[in-house]
């Protein structure tokens, strides 16, 4: 399904987007992963079903890519504490024990693909080291409560 | 005492950088690689809110209060080489729009050398500025430095409106009037 490409109607896939698939998911560091996990790492463009039915796949892959800039921008500049709060929230929420995530980002930084193509090195630049710093803080929390 | 080698440090760094940019004015070839990319703007200013969270004490304080040596020294390496990343692209996009106010100002005809004078004055200034950005990360360590980042964000926004205010400057292949 293709149609023409105009602002008002990716607004309100953005808006369909928020109300029906962002919203159930409870906090910005979940929906950050969610909007990452709809871009194709080969091509860069977004998929969504549901979204593209509706709308078109276009317009689609333009709300998700919105959707991401904003939720990533909001994350990145929030202060370290608030990020590290989110972050726990998602690695608690992932269904493995929350220590071994932490180990396994540790190593592997799988956040890295999380930036979307639009961020500017700055802002990518303070999101990759504020998730770094927040990742020992994150831990040792997990492990007090152990 | 301090402040007599501080003074004295500050205009060694300014005579360093008077011989460094007269240095590049002769040079073409070096001027060559500091052109602007197509397509990048010309102004260097960042956003209050990312100046404040990269470069505030909000963060540094929750980490210090978290009592852990190694992580603050993470959070200061990691902020230190933000700052300084941070730093060489301001730096290399005002060296470009010199390059390239050079550039027009060598082919014009109606050259006012009051305003290349207030062009290289500001230039210096931003220049000495950034030195001394390089010397408080180094000294102070990256947190606290807001008003500094403002000071060298401005200027090299004053630079970016002076430069391209008193000549054409060539972008992306066209003649932009910035």
């Amino acid at each position: 399904m293709r149609g023409r490409l105009t602002h008002a109607d990716v607004d309100r896939a953005l808006q369909d987007l928020k109300r029906r698939t962002l919203a159930p998911i409870e906090y910005s560091f979940g929906r950050l992963i969610y909007l990452a996990s709809t871009r194709d790492y080969n091509t860069g463009i977004y998929y969504h079903d549901g979204l593209a039915f509706q709308f078109s796949e276009e317009i689609a892959c333009q709300a998700l890519s919105e959707a991401h800039e904003e939720v990533f921008f909001d994350l990145a500049l929030r202060p370290l504490e608030e990020l590290a709060q989110q972050i726990q929230l998602y690695i608690e929420s992932v269904g493995t024990e929350p220590i071994n995530v932490v180990r396994s980002w540790e190593r592997l930084q799988p956040y890295r693909v999380v930036i979307p193509a639009e961020a500017d090195a700055l802002t990518a630049g303070l999101f990759l080291a504020n998730v770094k710093i927040a990742l020992p803080i994150v831990e040792s929390r997990l492990r007090a409560v152990r | 005492m301090s402040e007599v080698v501080l003074l004295t440090g500050l205009g060694l760094v300014l005579l360093v950088l008077m011989a460094v940019l007269r240095y590049r004015f002769k040079s073409s070839g070096a001027a060559q690689e500091s052109m602007p990319k197509p397509g990048v703007p010309l102004s260097v200013e960042i956003p209050q809110e990312l100046v404040e969270r990269l470069f505030g004490s909000d963060d540094w304080n929750f980490v210090r209060a978290q009592g852990s040596e190694q992580l603050s020294r993470l959070f200061l390496r990691e902020r230190r080489e933000l700052a300084l990343s941070w730093m060489r692209g301001v730096r290399e996009r005002a060296s470009g729009l010199m390059h390239s106010h050079r550039m027009a100002a060598r082919a014009s005809s109606d050259l006012k050398p009051l305003d290349e004078m207030r062009i290289t004055v500001y230039y210096l200034l931003f220049e000495l500025l950034c030195q001394s950005l390089v010397l408080a990360v180094w000294l102070r360590g990256p947190v606290a430095l807001t008003g500094l980042i403002e000071r060298i964000d401005g200027l090299s926004g004053q630079l970016a409106r002076v430069a391209g205010r008193a000549e054409p400057v060539v972008v992306d292949g066209g003649l932009n009037q910035t």
